[in-house]
């Protein structure tokens, strides 16, 4: 839902020139990392990372401001705001995994596990307040049956609104949404979290022990710059509102996906000047 | 829900905004040198007047952008100009002198590819877009360029991950007498304290964050005009520098993070009035709030 009501421009359909363009970028990118003699497999998980936030980012009901009124299905807020908040409960959930028990995939699990959690306790928090503070039932206006528990939706939705409540497809949609942006997110951070540990004691000619908070703070603000990032794109692409994985906008999330995975791509090249030794 | 908003044409264009945005940006955060040159740090506040700079050309900015109704909110134009700015930031303070103008051209590159993502890969065709998330990601660079400075006094990568929390090292000083602890005192804090080790950092970020996006979600609508919004935009960039003073006392000598404060309060304080004063002058009416007049009696 746009703050100034104007309708947005965004076509439907894949642009092939720009999609090429785009891949090439990313091709770039990789080569670049590769020539400035950097491993590229960690560029590899943060294009993979970036790929899964923008993917994740489209399953998660964003109402926007009309949701508020009650006026269609969805959590009452923007998609960047919800995908901030569900990215970055899974990677500090995936950031204290990593540190409690080293261990990469019960990082990542955590990291997933954390996003979705997040996100459940939101949408349980959105329908109480839905049902019992507003008094409106869950319907959505974009179908005519959930497709997971058969409810019927059309004798609930009231007219002229386009749906209200969060039904139990967006519901779903929004816990796997935080489950997957919280694993693209902490994907990320472990990436750069490799990479930083790795390269910064030699650059800075400190002790691997000593640098490891300065790691992890690095690590943390560049993973939550590429989740504002990835998550804005991916908003971009949905153009305010989308009830969950049944919304016929769900479609769009090729563009997403390759637009998140070129984003982080050149952001991950830039992101590791910070280990190239410049002299200075 | 169809209407195109218009942005209002401001008495200063675009460009004229941009240049000196840019130039005030550059040349506050490179007064900080005078750190350096003089060895005392009470020029730390020019970053974050360079700050207020360019958040102050990013507010019209955004203006420009969400004209066109993207569909997603204010804000999330703010979320990816910091979101982008950081990295260029982070990544051009490597560059030593040079890191301001490393800091802008490498933000404007981060922007043109993820501007032309927007608009060419997830076809949002709108004309302005590139351009926009280039001066965008490189307000928010040297946003986050000027308000750090101000917080430690430099802008070189080792002066921010290096910890100079003048507080927090006053017990390693006590303990230096002690025998393995004094390692563990001496050498692990010296990054965990710094702006960036500390994650400080993240602090600046959400501060400049909001300061950006709030100016034009505030003003918007159709009697916005660019004198007010831009006000409002030094105003709560001022109310951002603030906090920053009060962080810089961790890094900063009292004197140099009082001075700090002194020039936030106060260009708070008159952007503030200058503000009410516009509000008012756009206003149709303005009915100062008083208490409910309580009836007495069978009334």
């Amino acid at each position: 839902m746009s703050a100034l009501g104007g309708k947005a421009a965004g076509g439907e359909g894949i642009n092939p020139t720009g999609t090429v363009i785009g891949i090439v970028i990313l091709l770039v990118s990789i080569a670049a990392t590769y020539a400035l003699g950097f491993s590229i497999i960690p560029l590899i998980g943060i294009i993979i990372g970036g790929a899964l936030i923008g993917f994740g980012v489209h399953f998660v009901p964003v109402g926007g401001a009309p949701a508020a009124m009650g006026q269609a299905p969805g959590i009452a807020t923007g998609v960047a705001m919800l995908a901030a908040g569900a990215g970055l409960a899974g990677l500090f959930g995936g950031a204290w995994a990593y540190e409690a028990t080293g261990d990469f995939a019960v990082a990542v699990a955590g990291g997933a596990v954390g996003g979705g959690l997040m996100m459940a306790i939101t949408c349980l928090m959105v329908n109480i307040t839905y049902v019992f503070a507003m008094g409106i039932p869950a319907a959505s206006g974009k179908i005519a049956k959930d497709p997971i528990t058969g409810d019927t939706f059309p004798e609930y939705k009231s007219q002229g609104t386009e749906g209200h409540g969060l039904p139990f497809i967006s519901f779903f949609g929004g816990v796997v949404g935080g489950f997957i942006a919280g694993l693209g997110g902490t994907l990320i951070y472990l990436e750069l979290f490799e990479i930083y540990h790795a390269g910064l004691p030699a650059i800075m000619q400190a002790d691997a022990k000593a640098i490891e908070p300065l790691a992890v703070s690095l690590a943390g603000i560049f993973a939550i710059g590429f989740f504002l990032v990835n998550a804005v794109l991916a908003a971009y692409n949905i153009t305010g509102t989308i009830e969950g994985p049944h919304d016929p906008k769900f479609k769009r999330v090729p563009r997403a996906i390759i637009g998140c995975a070129v984003a982080s791509a050149f952001c991950g090249l830039i992101s590791m000047l910070i280990i190239l030794h410049t002299g200075m | 829900m169809t209407a195109k908003m218009e942005a209002s044409a401001g008495a200063i264009s675009e460009n004229t905004l941009m240049i000196y945005g840019i130039v005030v940006a550059l040349v506050g955060t490179y007064l900080t040198y005078l750190n350096v040159v003089t060895g005392i740090a009470v020029f730390s506040f020019f970053g974050g007047i360079g700050a207020i700079a360019a958040i102050w050309w990013g507010s019209d900015t955004i203006k420009h952008l969400c004209s066109y109704g993207l569909g997603t909110g204010v804000p999330s134009a703010g979320m990816v100009a910091f979101g982008a700015g950081s990295i260029a930031m982070i990544a051009g303070t490597k560059f030593g002198i040079a890191s301001p103008i490393v800091t802008l051209i490498l933000a404007a590159l981060i922007g043109a590819v993820i501007g032309y993502i927007a608009n060419n890969i997830i076809n949002m065709n709108i004309p302005v877009m590139i351009f926009s998330l280039m001066k965008l990601s490189i307000v928010g660079a040297l946003t986050m360029l000027g308000f750090a400075t101000m917080c430690t006094g430099t802008f070189m990568f080792n002066g921010l991950v290096i910890g100079g929390m003048t507080l927090s090292m006053e017990p390693a000083g006590q303990a230096a007498a002690g025998g393995a602890q004094t390692f563990m005192v001496t050498i692990l804090p010296e990054f965990a304290t710094s702006l960036i080790g500390g994650s400080a950092l993240a602090v600046i970020f959400f501060l400049g964050a909001m300061a950006l996006q709030h100016p034009f979600n505030a003003c918007l609508g159709p009697n916005e005009s660019q004198d007010r919004t831009l006000m409002l935009a030094i105003e709560v960039g001022f109310l951002s520098m603030f906090v920053v003073a009060v962080m810089s006392y961790a890094f900063l000598d009292l004197m140099s993070g009082t001075v700090g404060l002194i020039v936030a309060l106060l260009g708070w304080y008159i952007s503030y009035k200058k503000y009410i004063a516009l509000s008012k002058r756009d206003a149709y009416a303005w009915l100062d709030a008083k208490p409910i007049i309580e009836v007495g009696g069978n009334q």
